[in-house]
Formats: C-alpha cells, sequence, structure tokens
C-alpha cells in the first residue's frame, strides 16, 4: 500500500523536570500522538499508549483488552509469533506490555546499537505489532469448557487464566481486587482488568480482533520515544511507520457516571492465612484535576509513604503491644476519578483495634491541618522522586504516557512540581475534608480463615 | 560507561568514583565483605541492617527518619548471603548532609529498640510469608543448605530469632566493619578529588582491625528429595527446583549465565517460556535463575500452575534440562545469548545507584570493581559445547524439588 504519511496539525513543546532539552509533542492529522523526549545514555524506550483498558468493557467481555495485550505478541502477516521477542531479546531488550483501566501500552527498551540501527529495528517490529497484529486462532485456542481441567488444546485463553490464578493467590491482589468491587456501583472501574476465567475461556477470536478495529486506531494513539535521538528524524520515523493507522473517531464513548456514595462500604474475606490484610479506599478527584490530586499524592506521603510518615511512626514505631505489621497510603490516579487508599497487615486478634488507629489518624488529618514541615518533606520527596523518574528511560515513557491517557495533555506532568510548591498547608486540609470522609470509605479485609499447619 | 577511579583511604577503606556528568542525584554504595555467611544464628545480619537505622548516639530512631524523609535522602540496608549494603541516594544538592547521616549511622548507632526491631522483623516475615511463591521457594532454599548460611531463610530466621541477643549482633556489627572489609562506591555529577577529600574526613579514622575470616564449603545435596507445603485453597501449585551449581569465581560463570538466559531467564523467548507457556499454556510464570554466589551458585527453574498440572510441569522441566545435556544449542541460539548479556548491561547500568552496585558487588566478590568488562570478554569466549558441559556437570547432582499447593496433589510426592 503506498500511502502518504499523515500531516502534522499541532507542535508544542514541553520543559521536562530534570531533562536537559524540553520534550515534544506532535499531533498528526490522523489524530496520532506522537511525543520524543531526549536524554543521553546508551538506551532508548519505545512505547505505544493505546487509550482502551478495562474501561470500555461490560459484563460481556471483561477482560477482553488484557487479553488482547497478550495475542498482541502472536505475530503478524509479516512476522510470525515468536519473531518480535527473539529479534529484540537478541539485542538485549526488555519487551513488555501492560493493561488497566483507562490504557494498554506496549513498550520494548533496548540499547540504541550502532547508527540507531537496533532503535530503528525496534520500531520498525512495534509498528508492525501495533498495526498488524494477526491474533491466529491456533495461538487464541478453542473455547472450553471451563469447569474442566481436561483440555488438551492449551494456549494463550490458558495463560490467562493461570494469572488470574497467580492473582487469587496473592492477598494484597485478592484484598484490593474485593475492595475495587465496593467502590463502584454504576462505573466499569468495578471490573477487574483482568477478567474472569469463564469469559476469557469462552470469549471468541471475532469478538477480539472487532474490540481491536474498534480502539486501536490512529486517534486512541501516543508513541512515545525517550532516548539520545535526533528529533526530527525520529518523528520521520514514526510518521512513516504509522503511517498506515486510520482514525475512527466515533469510537468515543461516554461512561456513566458514578453516583456520590452516602455510606461506608465494607467487605469482608477469608483465606488460609497467618495474618490479616486490609485496604480503605477513598474516591478521589478525577486525575485531570491537578492542583487536588497533587495536594492527595502530598497527603498520602505525610499519612503513610516512608518511615517518617505517621502511620508508620504511630502504628508500627511506637506503640508498646504490636497491633500492625506493615502500613501505607497511596493514590490511583484513574481519568474518571482517583482512588486513594490505606493498606495494612495486622495481627488477626487485634482486628477492631487496627480498625479503629487507621480511622484515628484518618480523623486527624480531617481535624487539624498538617504542619509546615510535614508539607516542605512531602514536597522535598517529590523533587527526588521526579529526579529518579528522570535517570531512566522507560520511567520517562512511563510518565509521559500515563498522563497524556488519563488527563490528556502532558502539563499534567511538566506543571506538577510547580503546582505543588504554590500549594500550602491550608489547601491540603482542604482536599483531606473533601475526600477522606470516614462516612465514605471503602474497607477490605481479608483475614486468615485458620492457622495452617505447617509448623514454623 | 565513563572510566573509574579507585583511591585507598588512610585506613585502607577502598574508595571507587565515577563522574557521571548531567545526572540529577548520586549513589553511594558501602559494601562490607560479611553478611548472612558469618551468621551464627540465622537473622543476626539482618538485625545489625535494621539496628542500624534506629538511632546514633546524636540522633534517635524518629529524628533519623525525619531527617532522612525531609530531605529526600534514601537510605536503605540490604543484607545478602555474602554482602552486606549500606546504600544511598540524593539530589546532588544534599551531598553534605547525606555524607554526615551516612557516617553517623555507620560509626555512631547505638543499636537501641533492640526487641521491638526483633518484633516488627518477625511481623514483617510473617506477612511475607503469606505469598505462596515465598513459602515454596523458602522451603528450597533451607533444604538445599540445612548446615549452612546460605540457607538462613525466613522460616529459619523465624526459628532462630527468640535465641539472639543483642550482643550477638553487635558482634556482628563490629567484626564486620573492619576498614579491610570495605569497599565505598560513589557515582554521580561529582568532583572525584572532593569526594576523596570528603570521605577522608568522614571514614579514614574508622579503626583498623582485623577480624576472622571465614572459610565456607560450597554445601551439597545429599540426596535427590521433594519438599511440600500444604495450602488448600491455592489456585496455583508453586514448583521449584534447585540445584548447587559452581559459584561466580569459578570458571564456568560465564557459561552458566549464558546457559541460564537460554533457558528460561530471557523475558518472553527462552526455552520455559516458549515450551511451557506458549506451546503449553501451562503457566503465566516460568523462569529459571542462576543466583551466583562467592562459595556456591544457586541455580532455580520455577513455574506456578494450576494443581493438576504438577506432574505435566515437572516433566516439562526434565525435558529442557535433558536437552541442555543431551544436544549442543545452535550457534544462532547461542550468539543471540550473548549479545542478550551484553545488551542487557546497558539497563542494568542506566543509572548512578546501579553502577554503583555493580563496581562495589564485583569488588566485594573478589572479582575487582573492572570485572564487567572482563565478563564481556569471557562471555565471548563459550561455545556451544562448554553450554553442554556445565549442563551436564550442574544438573547430573542432586536437586531438591519445593512444591506448595493442596494436599490431595501433594500425596503421590
Amino acid at each position: 500500500m503506498n500511502q502518504e504519511v499523515s500531516k502534522v496539525l499541532e507542535h508544542k513543546s514541553a520543559v521536562f523536570p530534570f531533562l536537559d532539552k524540553p520534550v515534544e509533542i506532535y499531533k498528526l492529522e490522523n489524530g496520532h500522538t506522537i511525543v520524543i523526549a531526549n536524554k543521553h545514555g546508551e538506551l532508548v524506550n519505545i512505547s505505544t499508549w493505546v487509550r482502551t483498558g478495562s474501561i470500555n468493557e461490560d459484563d460481556q467481555i471483561n477482560g477482553i483488552s488484557h487479553f488482547l495485550e497478550h495475542l498482541m505478541f502472536k505475530g503478524t502477516p509479516e512476522h510470525p509469533a515468536g519473531e518480535f521477542d527473539r529479534t529484540l531479546e537478541a539485542r538485549g531488550a526488555i519487551v513488555n506490555a501492560a493493561t488497566w483501566k483507562d490504557y494498554t501500552f506496549y513498550y520494548v527498551t533496548l540499547p540504541k546499537g550502532p547508527n540507531d540501527e537496533y532503535f530503528k529495528e525496534a520500531l520498525d517490529l512495534h509498528a508492525d505489532m501495533m498495526l498488524n497484529a494477526f491474533l491466529p486462532e491456533h495461538e487464541i485456542g478453542p473455547i472450553f469448557d471451563f469447569q474442566n481441567p481436561d483440555v488438551k488444546e492449551k494456549r494463550e485463553r490458558y495463560v490467562v487464566i493461570e494469572e488470574i490464578r497467580m492473582r487469587d493467590d496473592q492477598p494484597w491482589s485478592k484484598t484490593y481486587n474485593e475492595l475495587n468491587h465496593i467502590m463502584y456501583t454504576e462505573h466499569p472501574y468495578v471490573m477487574d482488568v483482568i477478567g474472569t476465567g469463564e469469559i476469557i475461556s469462552s470469549i471468541p477470536r471475532q469478538t477480539i480482533v472487532d474490540y481491536y478495529k474498534k480502539w486501536y486506531t490512529a486517534d486512541n494513539f501516543i508513541t512515545i520515544i525517550v532516548g539520545d535521538v535526533d528529533t526530527e528524524k525520529t518523528l520521520g520515523l514514526v510518521r512513516e511507520k504509522f503511517k498506515s493507522a486510520e482514525s475512527k473517531p466515533e469510537a468515543k464513548v461516554k461512561h456513566p457516571q458514578e453516583p456520590p456514595q452516602t455510606q461506608p462500604r465494607l467487605v469482608e474475606n477469608t483465606s488460609r492465612l497467618n495474618t490479616a490484610f486490609t485496604i480503605f479506599g477513598f474516591h478521589g478527584p478525577e486525575a485531570s484535576n491537578l492542583k487536588e490530586t497533587i495536594a492527595i499524592d502530598a497527603i498520602s506521603i505525610i499519612l503513610g509513604e516512608s518511615k517518617s510518615s505517621r502511620l508508620h511512626q504511630n502504628l508500627i514505631e511506637k506503640p508498646e503491644t504490636p497491633v500492625f505489621n506493615v502500613v501505607g497510603t497511596g493514590q490511583y490516579q484513574f481519568k474518571d476519578g482517583n482512588t486513594f487508599f490505606i493498606q495494612a497487615n495486622f495481627h488477626p486478634s487485634q482486628r477492631r483495634k487496627a480498625l479503629e488507629l487507621l480511622k484515628v489518624e484518618i480523623r486527624k488529618m480531617i481535624d487539624f491541618p498538617v504542619s509546615q514541615e510535614e508539607l516542605d518533606k512531602a514536597k522535598k520527596k517529590m523533587k527526588g522522586r521526579f529526579a529518579s523518574e528522570s535517570e531512566i528511560v522507560s520511567e520517562i515513557g512511563e510518565s509521559i504516557g500515563h498522563y497524556m491517557t488519563i488527563c490528556d495533555d502532558i502539563s499534567c506532568y511538566t506543571d506538577y512540581l510547580s503546582t505543588l510548591n504554590t500549594l500550602t498547608v491550608q489547601d491540603l486540609f482542604e482536599v483531606a475534608r473533601k475526600y477522606l470522609d470516614l462516612n465514605k470509605v471503602n474497607i477490605s479485609i481479608l483475614l486468615p480463615e485458620h492457622e495452617e499447619g505447617e509448623a514454623r | 560507561m565513563n572510566s573509574f577511579d579507585i583511591n585507598n583511604l588512610s585506613n585502607g577503606i577502598k574508595l571507587i568514583t565515577r563522574k557521571n556528568a548531567r545526572t540529577p542525584r548520586v549513589a553511594v554504595c558501602m559494601f562490607i565483605d560479611s553478611g548472612a555467611k558469618n551468621e551464627s544464628k540465622a537473622g543476626i545480619a539482618s538485625l545489625a541492617g535494621r539496628l542500624l537505622l534506629q538511632g546514633t548516639e546524636s540522633r534517635n530512631a524518629e529524628e533519623l527518619a525525619i531527617e532522612l524523609d525531609s530531605n529526600a535522602i534514601e537510605m536503605n540496608i540490604d543484607v545478602k548471603q555474602d554482602y552486606f549494603k549500606i546504600k544511598t541516594v540524593f539530589l546532588n544538592e544534599d551531598f553534605g548532609k547525606a555524607l554526615d547521616l551516612l557516617s553517623d549511622i555507620v560509626k555512631h548507632s547505638t543499636f537501641e529498640n533492640f526487641e521491638k526491631e526483633v518484633r516488627k522483623f518477625r511481623g514483617e516475615i510473617e506477612v511475607d510469608l503469606d505469598s505462596p511463591k515465598i513459602r515454596a521457594f523458602d522451603n528450597l532454599v533451607k533444604n538445599m543448605y540445612p548446615d549452612h548460611p546460605y540457607g538462613h531463610t525466613y522460616t529459619r530466621i523465624v526459628k532462630d530469632l527468640p535465641s539472639i541477643n543483642l550482643d550477638a549482633v553487635k558482634d556482628f556489627y563490629y567484626n564486620a566493619s573492619l576498614p579491610e572489609r570495605i569497599t565505598i562506591v560513589v557515582v554521580g555529577d561529582i568532583d572525584k578529588n572532593n569526594v576523596v577529600k570528603m570521605f577522608e574526613d568522614k571514614f579514614g579514622n574508622l579503626k583498623r582491625n582485623t577480624g576472622k575470616v571465614i572459610s565456607l564449603e560450597s554445601g551439597k545435596i545429599e540426596e535427590n528429595k521433594v519438599v511440600t507445603i500444604s495450602k488448600n485453597d491455592a489456585a496455583q501449585a508453586q514448583i521449584v527446583k534447585g540445584w548447587i551449581v559452581p559459584d561466580i569465581l569459578s570458571t564456568d560463570y560465564a557459561a552458566l549465565n549464558l546457559l541460564n538466559i537460554i533457558l528460561g531467564s530471557s523475558g518472553l523467548s527462552s526455552r520455559l517460556f516458549v515450551e511451557l507457556r506458549d506451546k503449553k499454556g501451562l503457566a503465566y510464570h516460568v523462569r529459571s535463575a542462576y543466583d551466583p554466589l562467592k562459595h556456591s551458585g544457586l541455580f532455580t527453574v520455577y513455574i506456578g500452575t494450576a494443581p493438576h498440572n504438577i506432574n505435566t510441569a515437572l516433566d516439562g522441566f526434565n525435558i529442557e534440562i535433558k536437552k541442555l545435556q543431551d544436544e549442543l544449542v545452535s550457534d544462532k541460539e547461542l550468539e543471540d545469548a550473548k549479545s542478550n548479556y551484553l545488551g542487557k548491561r546497558a539497563f542494568f547500568h542506566e543509572t548512578n545507584v546501579q553502577q554503583a552496585h555493580y563496581l562495589g558487588f564485583y569488588d566485594i566478590m573478589g572479582l575487582g570493581a573492572d570485572y564487567d568488562e572482563k565478563m564481556a570478554e569471557n562471555i565471548k569466549k563459550v561455545t556451544p559445547s562448554d553450554i553442554k558441559e556445565v549442563a551436564n556437570k550442574c544438573f547430573s547432582q542432586n536437586s531438591v524439588i519445593s512444591i506448595l499447593a493442596p494436599d490431595q496433589y501433594l500425596e503421590k510426592h
């Protein structure tokens, strides 16, 4: 096919923390976004982010985004299954992909090679995979009865089912998934990204092909190159390699809004464990609400990240009788609303006390402002974190891709530190009062069923 | 990669520096040639590491934590079988502050809060052991090295903790932290002369002394063994098989690295991945690993799979191992493995902290800080028959298989 490359419609530059040169962002006529970040060093990171994930699924196809992510590695008409992995891993490449609620992304990190030879080869293979995935029936494997263990043809469907089993055995994953289920009543975020064994064993190939064609379009692609590359030449290469990408803007859908939560929600499960796990989840602002999102990141550092945090000092270091083994906090940023979470592992006999102590620490955050010293610490720690990310090409690529898919704009990253620096203790106090409301908390608990027989 | 310099402080501490201009953070790794291998009881070295962050003569534990965090100084202590590493990473602007804190911790720790730290340590281990994969590996390693400090796993530590006292921990640390056993590596946008002077001021006065030199056997698996843990609600069986193989100083080190890449550590294209995952759909995670220690090497193959697949998976391991013993790998496969190794070096040396780690690691293991370059040459020389030979040498030895699964699937093993 002798296709024309798509024209550049828009170009802007953004100053990126700790990088020597600004990051260049190009929007093409067909909707494809290309980002080039210059960083000195031998390694280059290539990634394409697709604006789809479990957010675009329903009960019939839950898990399809992630299953497709696996199948994308199963070859194209030009490069049969296995060739992509073999060729690139023989260059020392790290090749992989990930699926989350709002996005799916594919990446290659490798030395760029003499005259950028490996980089060009990797870009060629990467673009071919994104645009021409073959999704062959014999790699997917036939549909089967999920309840019957004696299936002879075991292809990729089984690999994903093993991944589901693996997560079922991981107590933190299990606790988080149960939390996620109670946090939403309407919004598709309620679904687990990985889906269910019943669906993965029975979903027809054609449904997967249709999903691929619907979402893997130019306007849903953001291709990011990070490394010591020539910007103009690289832009030309990416446009050339992706020229057959088509745009189908009608695929955009509006997702149902999650109604405001009015009551606390609790879910409790048991498993063969020796310790008890809990995660508290609060609905947060939309990720594009930069000021509030950053305020919650700062609250998270103060409350539960690192050794000097309140939870660590007050719940682990200071108590005379032990209640907790592990405590921590974090924020998952999502397009339609973040989740702020507190996670803890505690001694099963101390259940009531553990939950109460966590609530006491949350109440303190909404009854009194944090100290100026705590806020200053959060600002400095965040600066260190940005510096740390700027050292690693794949992390730069991930930050750009993450913010450009969930906020539609790189400024959520490039304006982050300057916005953080304007925040006051009063700002944090207001955001804490708005979101850390114990009347709207979601709590998931995973308790030991009974002690296991094995002597320790 | 940029070149590096080696200087000796006046008391014999080795200081390695590498300047990487235009990097925002400096990394310092202080390696001490001591670790679990020097423990009389499992957990002593780890406790020593934990107590270093529990306060000094001039700062209590909370003050220390606040000072580190409010300056965004990462300070971690990593205790492995063969070394004890204090690692600190900080923004360029905080060099002086970070060095003050590092030196205070190394020289003036008071080892307070012993009981509390024992309790916390045990709690954290309990949480980790609620992961079935960690339990299966733990059970493997302690059974491979039953009478050897390399077998000091979590469950061994839990068992020994009640009998460890503070004096044993202090003794361990003071015997370990002798200048002749220390290598410090500094990598970042630094001025070498300045760094040498600053470290001489802070560490040149650390007392000279000579501690006991440990000599260890490599360990031997007396008979083939299967060890099991029952977990009736496990969705997957955790299966791991291990052999004791040549150590990092052996001439087989390069060939074993390549064998490991070919068999199961190279991501999506290794033999185990292609055969057991891609073709049979047995697993999400399947891989091999080679952990080169100073007095021994630990080689493992691992799979997490549905419990009814246990035998199929073990057969799959055997087939792939036997293939390595019986057939020469093709020239192409070996060349790919070599370029995988050489290409991945860039990935493992991307940041200052990774570079500081490898410079110090090779030095403390007795191979010299410049070993990375030598290793590249050794890798290039490996032939298909070297791989076959080392496969026969390693896999004809006894092994231990560790399985965690529901009871009904363990009966036959």
